[in-house]
């Protein structure tokens, strides 16, 4: 078994190391690949080819071009202005306060005399103690004030003459004096009031009222006592200007601003403006621990008979923070007057009358406010977008030059001859201010030859005025238009250069002539647009003209053509057209060397059409089979080369020049015949 | 043992195809199918075959897939030179190891795949070697039918009846069954136009059913072996194996009867230089698609074969093979063997069959009985060495059995 087993390993040993190469069969097939019917429909977009009464084909291409829009005349700047504000106007209500210090407290005894008529002996009270006396509901709980009063209005309820009072009020919590004073002779049923400034001084909403000294006379005869009345004290706190509060608010403006606010339209005068998009931008920066609310308002504006008008309630900031709030007020289709406030009244332009209001709501709230708080507040009409200007442009011009690709002939070389082409050029002005087109040019720029054409003729180099567009009932702009032919430009020669870039120069005039009442205008969609409409009737001759299309070489990516060694690749056209062709693929690599071509000139030639001499139009479709054989080391070169040209040459039968009709049609039919290398 | 079952497996190919006579030597376990007529328990069996065969493809072409890189040419025209109406291939392997567990029962696990190509030959030339030769003709296949499957079997055997005259041996199994696509059809025409503008192709009653992909199915696998022995110098042999039936959870067919023509794609116009709007037949891509449905079932074809073998003495024993898979759709095959015995410890049976998968084909087939172990060794198709390119199948198989344990 020894033996056996070792068998087995040597073979397998064998087997494992003789890896067999994978197999490969070559089989030939035959098959279509491709089939067009062609006409000039399919090679020219529709929308370029018109058919003529003649039911042959006339080429139209049509290209419109925007010299400008409002944006190039005038653009509205963002305006947004800063206001900052501390709490200079910070009020608190003038509040009043009453206390009695009762005759059973000046003279406790009296307690058994009260309701009897006798005699009040003599009182001569000295005490070091006072009354507490709680106003932190009536007034604050604490308050420093720059300027502010406190009136004490001491009325004297006794029968007897208030000979001396000595007082002092003082802050309960650190017996701090607010006051001190004295009143003398205060008679019966008589009053005193004394004012003293509360400015710099912190006062507290739980104060001490002490009687230092009362001092009063003896009746003269038998009086009723009553032991209830006494000196009556009212305290009134009014005029108070705080530095620094803390209490319950009441509503109370912070900024009342109205602004005639000037904008700068770079020379415009405008009067009015529809806002097509746009907002209001309200920025605050706040630290005041107090909610306010902000109002702003353009009076004279309107959209569906409501004004631009938003209110904003800023919530209070914490304690040593900031409160930051951005929002912005879409302000889209409203009409805004740019008047000022006085709409007959200078200004008369470009002011935007605006009002602002920042206030406190009462809250409710005991809040800690001081002057060192602060609010910013940012507003202003940013990123507005006109619907409709009114008013004076000013002086602006239009200077264009642009280049744009001429997709009708594109990639093309050789030589075309043309019976005859029209071009129409019309400008059209849909803006309410007038426009002098002082200059127009056009260059048609062959860059395959490379060769430049200037197009050149009488109806260009005479100036265009456009009047105003009329916004009645229907808005007409207004045009003006000039045709160039081949009788009076050098239209036939401009195109024959086949240029396939063209680069139009235009110069003009925006309101060359002033405006009358500021009465020009405006709208998002004016433009001063140039129209160009060439019609070519498609009756040509074909000498040489080269169409030539580049492209990367991605045949063989991802693709079971990479398994193709060898084969032969047909095209057969049955052919309608008077024009013959002769097609190249050239295999490039990157530095656009030619590797190898598909036909090296070799059967490579789609005949033209026979033509009936007497109607001009083919009479009999020719057949013509292009055929390239691919060897298996050409193979190899078409599959790593890295790009392709596709060339083909077209002629006109015995260079005469032919209509084109709509029934003008090639048939192709691209047929393979290739080996092909299975892998299995 | 796994070790030598995968050594084995490489090394040796089997001929399914045993002929079974009636010997007159016990020692000589598959020529003479001693191992199920003895059934003792601890015997193990392995039998490994790789088959290729074909009625039209010669065994040049499959020397040239097995050891070259493509067709030789001589293969390959000889190929192509065949006048045949129906080119048939068939290629596959199939493992089989049964251990006798008890004096009635036996456990078996068997791995099989099969690959079966049924079409008409000019069809079979034109997929291996493109219509380019076929331009200007019309090629037509009558039931075409591509079968391909693999399956696992893990089962039992019962040695139901085992007298000196009576042997039944009955077999179930449960299945899994793999990558199964069958594609047929009642007609295929492909017409090639002679300068390749077109080619036109029709399908009558197609049906292609398969297995979504890494799906399996479900099945059961039965099987039954009639040994008659009426003297004892001949023997009858009637055996039926794979009677099957499948169960696919996600199992499709696409139906197709249709007719379209092929002219290469088709563009509709250019802009700016681009093509654009290429099209093909979108109908018969839609026609299919619609046509889709769900299939369930599956029944594999199952072999019938019938052995007669009588014995004239001690060396010689001759002996007739009749075999059908599928009920003939998937192959008849016919042969006439004799067996020769050396000694004891050797016999050759030399077979000379002809099937309309294989062809004619010579067999040369050695079992070696030594103390524990036989070997056997078939060279299979041995008319291929002399003639490769007028030969049509060939292989070379080996197998052994042992007892493991009494």
């Amino acid at each position: 078994m020894k033996r056996l087993y070792s068998a087995f390993a040597v073979a397998i040993i064998l087997v494992s190391g003789c890896q067999k190469e994978r197999f490969t069969t070559e089989s030939e097939w035959l098959s279509p690949l491709l089939k067009a019917r062609l006409g000039l429909t399919d090679l020219v977009s529709d929308t370029l080819l018109k058919t003529n009464n003649a039911n042959a084909l006339d080429l139209v291409y049509e290209y419109k071009y925007d010299l400008g829009g409002v944006s190039d005349i005038l653009e509205i700047p963002d305006k947004t202005e800063i206001i900052e504000v501390g709490l200079s106007e910070l009020v608190l209500d003038d509040r009043t306060f009453t206390d009695t210090l009762t005759l059973l407290e000046i003279y406790p005894q009296s307690l058994l005399l009260n309701g009897r008529t006798t005699d009040l002996p003599a009182q001569d009270v000295t005490t070091n103690e006072g009354t507490v006396i709680d106003v932190t509901e009536q007034f604050f709980t604490t308050a420093t004030f720059i300027e502010g009063f406190i009136d004490i209005e001491i009325n004297n309820d006794l029968p007897v003459e208030a000979e001396l009072i000595e007082f002092e009020l003082l802050n309960n919590s650190d017996k701090s004096v607010i006051l001190n004073g004295v009143i003398t002779n205060l008679l019966p049923y008589s009053t005193d009031k004394s004012t003293y400034s509360l400015a710099g001084k912190t006062v507290n909403g739980v104060l001490e009222l002490r009687v230092k000294r009362i001092k009063t006379k003896a009746s003269a005869g038998p009086v009723l006592i009553d032991v209830t009345k006494g000196l009556r004290t009212t305290f009134v706190v009014r005029d108070l200007k705080p530095d620094k509060a803390t209490a319950i608010f009441p509503a109370q403006n912070l900024i009342e601003r109205e602004e005639e606010t000037k904008y700068d339209f770079g020379g415009a005068e405008l009067t009015r403006l529809i806002v097509k998009e746009g907002d209001v931008l309200m920025k605050v920066e706040s630290s005041i621990e107090e909610s306010i609310i902000l109002e702003y308002a353009v009076p004279n504006s309107s959209k569906q008979g409501v004004s631009i008008k938003k209110t904003w309630t800023i919530p209070a900031a914490e304690p040593g923070k900031k409160m930051q709030f951005e929002e912005r007020f879409p302000i889209d289709g409203f009409d805004i007057i740019l008047k000022g406030k006085d709409l007959y009244a200078e200004p008369s332009f470009n002011h935007i009358y605006n009002t602002l209001v920042a206030r406190i709501a009462y809250s409710g709230v005991e809040r800690t406010l001081s002057l060192q708080d602060k609010i910013k507040i940012e507003f202003g009409l940013v990123d507005v977008k006109p619907y409709l200007l009114i008013g004076d442009p000013g002086i602006h011009s239009f200077d264009v030059k642009d280049t744009f690709d001429f997709k009708m002939i594109k990639n093309v070389k050789g030589n075309i001859s043309l019976e005859d082409a029209t071009l129409e050029m019309e400008i059209e002005n849909s803006f309410g201010i007038q426009m002098l087109v002082e200059k127009l040019e056009i260059l048609g720029e062959n860059t395959n030859r490379p060769n430049t054409v200037k197009l050149t003729s009488s109806e260009l180099t005479r100036p265009i005025l456009l009047d105003r567009a009329v916004n009645g009932v229907t808005f007409e702009p207004t045009y003006e238009k000039r045709v160039m032919d081949k009788s009076n430009s050098n239209l036939k020669l401009f195109l024959e250069n086949t240029p396939n870039r063209l680069v139009p120069s235009i110069k003009a005039k925006v309101r060359p002539y002033g405006t009358v009442d500021q009465s020009d205008f405006a709208f998002d969609f004016s433009t001063l647009k140039a129209g160009l409409k060439l019609n070519v009737p498609l009756k040509f001759s074909l000498d040489n003209l080269t169409l030539v299309h580049n492209a990367d070489n991605d045949l063989f990516d991802n693709t079971n053509l990479d398994q193709i060694k060898e084969g032969i690749l047909k095209i057969r056209a049955t052919n309608g057209f008077p024009i013959s062709g002769q097609v190249e693929v050239e295999f490039l690599d990157n530095n656009d060397v030619v590797m190898d071509s598909l036909f090296f000139g070799v059967k490579n030639q789609i005949l033209a059409a026979d033509v009936d001499p007497n109607s001009g139009k083919v009479s009999t479709p020719q057949e013509s089979e292009l055929e390239a054989t691919i060897s298996r080391s050409k193979m190899a070169t078409l599959k790593n080369a890295p790009k392709l040209r596709i060339t083909v040459v077209f002629d006109t039968k015995d260079a005469m020049r032919y209509a084109m009709y709509s029934d003008y049609f090639v048939d192709v039919k691209l047929i393979s015949q290739f080996i092909y290398e299975g892998r299995l | 043992m796994k070790g030598v079952y995968r050594r084995v497996l490489l090394f040796f190919l089997v001929s399914p195809m045993f002929a079974n006579g009636q010997s007159l030597d016990s020692s000589f376990n598959f020529l003479t199918n001693q191992f199920d007529k003895k059934w003792t328990p601890g015997s193990t069996q392995l039998i490994a075959t790789t088959y290729a065969g074909s009625n039209a493809a010669n065994t040049g072409m499959f020397t040239d897939f097995l050891f070259r890189s493509s067709f030789s040419t001589k293969s390959k025209e000889s190929f192509l030179n065949t006048d045949l109406s129906t080119a048939n291939l068939q290629f596959g392997n199939e493992v089989r190891l049964e251990y006798k567990a008890t004096k009635k029962l036996g456990l078996y696990a068997d791995n099989h795949e099969f690959n079966s190509f049924s079409f008409s030959s000019d069809l079979g030339k034109m997929a291996l070697f493109g219509n380019k030769r076929y331009a200007g003709q019309t090629i037509v296949s009558e039931n075409p039918q591509v079968l391909q499957y693999a399956t696992s079997d893990l089962g039992f055997a019962h040695n139901t009846i085992n007298s000196n005259r009576w042997r039944i041996k009955t077999s179930a199994a449960i299945s899994v069954l793999r990558g199964y696509s069958n594609y047929r059809a009642s007609k295929v025409e492909i017409e090639t136009e002679e300068t390749g503008e077109y080619i036109d192709l029709t399908v009558q009653n197609g049906q292609w059913t398969k297995l979504t992909d890494k799906k399996q199915g479900m099945g059961v696998v039965l099987g039954a072996e009639l040994r008659f022995m009426p003297s004892n110098t001949s023997e009858i042999y009637v055996k039926a194996t794979g009677i099957n039936g499948y169960f696919l959870p996600l199992g499709k067919v696409y139906n197709a009867d249709t007719s379209f023509r092929f002219e290469g794609l088709e563009y509709t116009s250019i802009v700016d230089g681009q093509l654009n709007n290429w099209t093909t037949d979108s109908i018969v891509n839609q026609y299919i698609n619609e046509n889709r449905t769900a299939k369930k079932m599956v029944v594999l074809p199952s072999k019938i074969a019938f052995d007669w073998n009588q014995t004239f003495n001690q060396k010689h024993q001759i002996g007739i093979h009749i075999q059908t898979v599928g009920f003939g759709q998937f192959g008849n095959y016919a042969s006439l063997n004799h067996d020769y015995t050396f000694s004891p410890k050797m016999r050759l049976r030399s077979t000379l069959g002809y099937g309309d998968f294989t062809n004619l084909q010579l067999n040369e087939t050695l079992e070696l009985s030594l103390k524990s172990v036989n070997f056997i060794a078939t060279f299979y198709g041995l008319n291929a060495l002399l003639l490769p390119t007028q030969s049509h199948s060939y292989g070379v198989s080996a197998g052994f059995s042992t007892l493991l344990s009494n």
